[in-house]
Formats: C-alpha cells, sequence, structure tokens
C-alpha cells in the first residue's frame, strides 16, 4: 500500500527531481513533489502548504540548504528537512552535521529513502 | 606539506567537475534501467529485456569507475590535516581487518616496529589500506605469502608482497587511474588503488615508486617528507 508524502524540494535541477521521484516510487511512497528553486518561491509553497518535509539539494545557483532550513524556521511551520548532498567533500558536510541538519549523498537510494522514514515518522 | 602547482589546481578542478556533473545523469541511467529490469522483467520480450541487461552490465562498470574517480576527487579535495602518526599500529590494524575479512588466508605480515610519520592522518590511512589491500590481493596464489611494512629511509615508507608482481616495463603507467595489469579473471578491482596513494603522497609534497617482477612480487615506495 503506497504511502501518501507531500515532498517541497529545494533543487535546480530537473535531472535530480526526476530521481528523488524515482527513489520515492520505489520505497513505497505515492509522492507529490513541487520542486522550488528560489527563497521567493520557497516562501510562498511554505506558506500554502501543508508539506510533510523539505528536502533540499545542499548547493544551488543563490540558494543553498542553510538558507531553506532558515525559510522554512522562519515561515512558522513545523516541517521535517533533509538534506541530499551531490558533493562529497567532507568540509562540506561537516558544516551540515554541526548544524544538526540530517543528509544523504544523492547517489544513495536506499540512504534516501532511510532519511525520508526517519524524518517523517519521527518529525523534525 | 607542499603548495600546490597550477597542473595539480586543474586536475583537483576537473576531478570536482567530473564527479560532481557526470553523477547526476549516471545515477538516473542506473537508478531508471534497474528499476525498468525489477518492475517489467515479465513484460519484456526477450530481445528487449537482453539489450536491458546489457545495459545493466555496461552500467555496472560506468558506476565502478565512476567511483574510483569520486575517490580521487575526494582525496583531492580533503583538507590536510597533519599529525603525528603511528604508522606500525595503522599498518597493523589494517592488516587486522584484512584477517578478519578472510580468516583462512595464511598471510605472514611483518610490520617494523616503531615506524612513525607526519602526514594526514585519515589520508595516510586510506593509502596504506589500499597499499595492504594489494598485497593482500595479489598473494592470494601464494603459499607462504609475506607482506613487510618497513621504512627504506627516515621518510620513505615501503610495503612489500612476494605475490604475482608485475611487469617492469610497465612500471611507468601503473599509477594512473584504472591501470590494471592483470586479467580480471586472476585479479578483480578497478585499479584505482595506486592512483589514490601516489595522489595522497604528492599531496603531502612526496612521491611514490614501486619495484617488482612477475611472480616475484612488489613493492611500494611511499616517501613523505
Amino acid at each position: 500500500m503506497a504511502k501518501p508524502l507531500r515532498v517541497l524540494l529545494v533543487e535546480d535541477s530537473e535531472r535530480d527531481a526526476v530521481w528523488l521521484k524515482l527513489c520515492l516510487r520505489r520505497g513505497g511512497y505515492d509522492a507529490h513533489v513541487h520542486r522550488v528553486d528560489t527563497r521567493a518561491e520557497l516562501d510562498a509553497q511554505l506558506q500554502a502548504g501543508p508539506w510533510d518535509i523539505m528536502v533540499s539539494d545542499f548547493n544551488l545557483p543563490g540558494f543553498d540548504a542553510f538558507a531553506a532550513v532558515k525559510a522554512v524556521k522562519e515561515s512558522g511551520r513545523e516541517i521535517p528537512f533533509a538534506v541530499l548532498s551531490g558533493d562529497y567533500s567532507p568540509t562540506a558536510l561537516e558544516a551540515i552535521t554541526a548544524a544538526g541538519i540530517r543528509y544523504a549523498y544523492k547517489d544513495d537510494m536506499a540512504g534516501i529513502l532511510a532519511l525520508i522514514d526517519d524524518s517523517t515518522r519521527t518529525g523534525a | 606539506m607542499s603548495d600546490r602547482d597550477e597542473a595539480a589546481r586543474e586536475l583537483d578542478e576537473l576531478l570536482y567537475a567530473l564527479s560532481h556533473d557526470l553523477g547526476a545523469p549516471l545515477r538516473v541511467i542506473d537508478g531508471f534501467s534497474e528499476a525498468l529490469l525489477d518492475e517489467q522483467q515479465d513484460a519484456l520480450p526477450p530481445d528487449a529485456l537482453e539489450y536491458l541487461t546489457t545495459i545493466r552490465s555496461a552500467v555496472s562498470r560506468m558506476s565502478e569507475l565512476f567511483d574510483g574517480i569520486r575517490q580521487l576527487s575526494r582525496v583531492s579535495q580533503t583538507p590536510l590535516r597533519p599529525a603525528e602518526i603511528d604508522v606500525t599500529a595503522v599498518a597493523e590494524s589494517i592488516a587486522a581487518e584484512l584477517r578478519a575479512g578472510e580468516p583462512d588466508r595464511d598471510v605472514r605480515f611483518a610490520v617494523e616496529h616503531g615506524l612513525v610519520t607526519r602526514a594526514d592522518p585519515a589520508l595516510f590511512r586510506t593509502a596504506l589500506a589500499h597499499l595492504l589491500e594489494n598485497a593482500w590481493k595479489f598473494t592470494a596464489k601464494r603459499t607462504g605469502a609475506v607482506i613487510t611494512v618497513g621504512r627504506e629511509d627516515p621518510v620513505t615508507f615501503f610495503v612489500q608482497d612476494n605475490g604475482a608482481g608485475f611487469d617492469p616495463a610497465a612500471a611507468g603507467r601503473m599509477f594512473g587511474p584504472f591501470q590494471r595489469f592483470h586479467h580480471a579473471r586472476d585479479f578483480g578491482g578497478v585499479g584505482i588503488g595506486l592512483a589514490l596513494v601516489r595522489r595522497i603522497a604528492h599531496r603531502h609534497g612526496g612521491r611514490v615508486r614501486a619495484t617488482g617482477a612477475p611472480q616475484q612480487g612488489t613493492t611500494v615506495y611511499m616517501e613523505l617528507p
């Protein structure tokens, strides 16, 4: 029985959005994924709601995961968030971990699903 | 630690660009072909299934190679955090892991006592692990296998085995990425280990070299000034 999931995705690559949708389908989710790539769109979508989770790319033009997380906190919406990283450099991810933000590597389907399962089960 | 020259900088940038930008289309090809095979195999005619299986095999190979590039990129990007390293302890720790992975193998490790160096601990361990893994792999068909870790001079360590060895004429290219000197049926692997070791040595301002002969073992030297 597919689990419904509403995902607000901060990502500039449509290809990477397609990949996430595949991961979610393979993981047994019936997911509605809405992609945004600017702060303004993110703010608007956060208000429009409801969302089960916000997933953000680590880095995108004019934006990054920290800014996305900040937007969620400022929206007043209690939504769990997770970061997907295509970047393996340890320094990049140290900052994310230090901020207490959970992440998975973009090409790790099992890791992505575990992260989303965890985040949506227990909350932010 | 040495400054990076222009060539090293360009290499790092190329590796980063490759590992970042190739990764996206590759995972789509990998993921969707796997999903297709998994979800549709009963519905596909035999020819289509054969084509798809062939694609999967090639993608699998590409993934292996790509993983090698990513490892190379990672050792290029990681900032160096030099510290004093007990090389003997690291070697013994890796040896224990290798034994634990294949307890039936009869291999003697001879690790010189009191070996120390100053380098980035994570990268140093990665380099030594690759050298020991290679020695472990290439002594698989040797009875009385011996792997030695020692010091040639105060700044140069070596890992020596009495295994399959290599043709000295090929010594020049053995540290290049994806170089494999043995047939896949004899010894598996992608051929990235020595390229990683070389990159790590170079990042520390050091060098690598190797000596050996067919069936007479291999010695890899790593100099870390």
